[in-house]
This record gives structure tokens, C-alpha cells and sequence, in this order.
């Protein structure tokens, strides 16, 4: 059930932004997901799926754009692009890491059909 | 198809709400605290043995439970008002449900607000409530690997209190490798080992709720 509160507000935020533009329906939704976020992109897509039925959404890709984990090390401020969560420096073994992206959630754009194909 | 940017947060609606909890609880003078751990690791059990040990405050248990209200029963024993949350399916709180508790709050003046959210190691650390801190519980029968599984919920802890410590022998804890688990994932967490059953080290755990309190009111 982790994803079903967040699919809804996925659902909410994109239904405002048509509202705004008055556009008829979605094509494509850009999400970026930072890899340190716990949220599978499977299981968004699976509550999308029910959620968005009977809206303009419904015929909608869902496009998740994957970040990459970047860390910081205080001590020796290098930056390590890592697929796993580090607790140590690779370089100096330093200890005081800091979490520069992974921790993204958002909507980048949306693609709405305009009419020309 | 025309693209249309769009660069809203996700979560930025929870952070929104996280916050105005905030400034509800300062203007009630609360402290606040997120209770987070797996099932059965005794998260009713401190909340009640903090309760009998803070006799003077004036205590507020706020209960997230996925279904019923065992725990908020559990709590009104003690003479403590509980706030039951059901999520109805959801795997932890969010700051909009603590929101629904606070308006059931009347205006008088708290000292401490301990919520108890939905046993889960994983999805309460996405989810700020506005709480000054967050503290998780991990009890020796769950293994001392768990940190290792479940690194992030450690990341974001103030504090970890290691429960069950009469239960040392039997749960087969080896603290010599727990604690260099902890120096991996997290070397600045502080630590509060206790048995809510035995009621060893608990005074530890009240000096440390105590020491933020006045650290908050400052």
C-alpha cells in the first residue's frame, strides 16, 4: 500500500496542471525517482492502472526517470555516484557522508495531445 | 504531443501539512514524538512504561494502526488520552492524518505527544508528520542484522532504543556485531537499551525525552 497515497497525489498534481492548461487528455507523465526513495515504479504503475480510470489519465504512460544516489564526503569532498547506499567514503573511509541526490520525487512534465498526431 | 513542464514535488503536500502540524504542536507547547519499528517490538509497551514514569506531564498518545484500536485501548488504561488512527490498509501514517488527530485535540497546553505509527521498518521514513524527533525501536529478537536490511529508517532516527534486553541470551544478539552495524549505517545514532518488561535502562530513555524537552523549550 506504500505507493497508493502517492499515486492519487501523482493523479491530483497532473489533474490541476490540465485544469490549467485546458488540456482534454494525458499522453505521458515524466516522473524523476531518486533511487533512495523506497517507491517501486511497478507498483505506482499497478495503482495507476485502477486509479486513473474514468479520468483524462487513464490512456497515460507513466515515464520514470531513475536518479542516481550521489554522495558527498565532508572529509575528503569527493562525490561517489553509487547504485547501493554507501555509509563510508570509498576514497578515505571518512564517515560524515552527505546525500546529494537519490532522494527525488517529482513530476518533470506531462505530454497532452495538442491534435497534430 | 506538446510537453508540458510540470515540477511539482510529490511529497510536497505531505511536507506542507508536516509543517502547519509543527507550528500546532509549538502553540500547545508539545513535544512530539514519532515512534517508528517493526510489529511487535514493543512500541505500546514503551508508550505505556513512558507514561507511568512521566507522571506529572500531561501526555497525548496519538495510535496509527492499519485496523482496530487494541493499542489505543491499552493506552486509555493508563488514564492517558489515545487518538486512534486507522490507515485502512495504509502502511504508515502521514502528516494529513496527524492533522485529523490534532483537530480532535482540545486547546489545552501538552508536554509531550508520542505517536505511535505503523509497525514497518520501510515506509514511515518517507513520511515527516511534524515531529520534533523520530525514534526507532528495534528489539533483540528481530536479529542484529536488521539495521543492515533496513538502513534508511536508522539514517533518519534521532535515537534507537534496542528493546528486549532481557531477552539477550535467548534471542541469540550479538551486540559485538550490532554495534559495528550501527558504526556503518549510522555512527552518530544515539542508543537507549532497554527492557519496557524488566524496566532496565528505562531511565535512560526518560532522561533522554526529558534532556529534549528542555533542549525545546529553550
Amino acid at each position: 500500500m506504500h505507493e497508493y497515497g502517492v499515486t492519487e497525489r501523482i493523479i491530483e498534481i497532473v489533474l490541476d496542471k490540465i485544469k490549467e492548461i485546458d488540456a482534454p487528455e494525458v499522453k505521458k507523465i515524466n516522473i524523476v525517482l531518486g533511487k533512495l526513495t523506497s517507491f517501486v515504479p511497478e507498483s505506482i504503475e499497478h495503482y495507476f492502472g485502477f486509479l486513473s480510470k474514468n479520468t483524462p489519465l487513464e490512456k497515460a504512460e507513466l515515464k520514470f526517470i531513475a536518479k542516481d544516489m550521489v554522495f558527498h564526503c565532508e572529509d575528503c569532498k569527493e562525490d561517489f555516484n553509487e547504485d547501493d547506499m554507501i555509509f563510508s567514503c570509498p576514497k578515505c573511509n571518512g564517515e560524515n557522508i552527505q546525500i546529494i541526490s537519490g532522494n527525488e520525487f517529482f513530476i518533470e512534465s506531462i505530454e497532452v495531445n495538442d491534435g497534430k498526431d | 504531443m506538446e510537453k508540458i513542464e510540470v515540477m511539482q514535488d510529490v511529497l510536497s503536500a505531505n511536507e506542507y501539512i508536516a509543517q502547519e502540524n509543527r507550528k500546532h504542536f509549538k502553540k500547545k507547547g508539545a513535544l512530539v514524538i514519532n515512534i517508528m519499528s517493526s510489529p511487535g517490538s514493543g512500541k505500546t509497551s514503551l508508550i505505556i512504561e513512558t507514561i507511568k514514569r512521566l507522571k506529572d506531564w500531561k501526555i497525548v498518545v496519538i495510535e496509527g494502526d492499519v485496523e482496530g484500536d487494541v493499542d489505543a485501548k491499552k493506552i486509555e488504561e493508563t488514564g492517558i488520552p489515545a487518538i486512534q488512527i486507522n490507515t485502512s490498509g495504509a502502511c504508515h501514517l502521514d502528516a494529513r492524518m496527524i492533522h485529523k488527530a490534532l483537530q480532535k485535540m482540545n486547546d489545552e497546553k501538552v508536554d509531550l505527544v508520542l505517536i505511535e505509527n505503523v509497525g514497518n521498518l520501510i515506509c514511515p521514513t518517507s513520511y515527516n508528520l511534524g515531529e520534533d524527533y523520530k525514534v526507532v525501536i528495534l528489539s533483540l529478537p528481530e536479529g542484529e542484522d536488521k539495521p543492515l536490511k533496513y538502513p534508511r529508517i536508522f539514517q533518519v532516527a534521532d535515537l534507537l532504543v534496542l528493546n528486549k534486553i532481557d531477552m539477550e541470551g535467548p534471542a541469540d544478539f550479538n551486540f559485538k556485531n550490532f554495534n559495528k552495524i550501527i558504526n556503518k549505517v549510522n555512527p552518530k545514532l544515539e542508543m537507549a537499551p532497554v527492557s519496557c518488561k524488566s524496566g532496565k535502562g528505562m531511565d535512560k530513555w526518560i532522561d533522554w525525552i526529558k534532556g529534549v524537552h528542555a533542549k525545546d523549550q529553550d
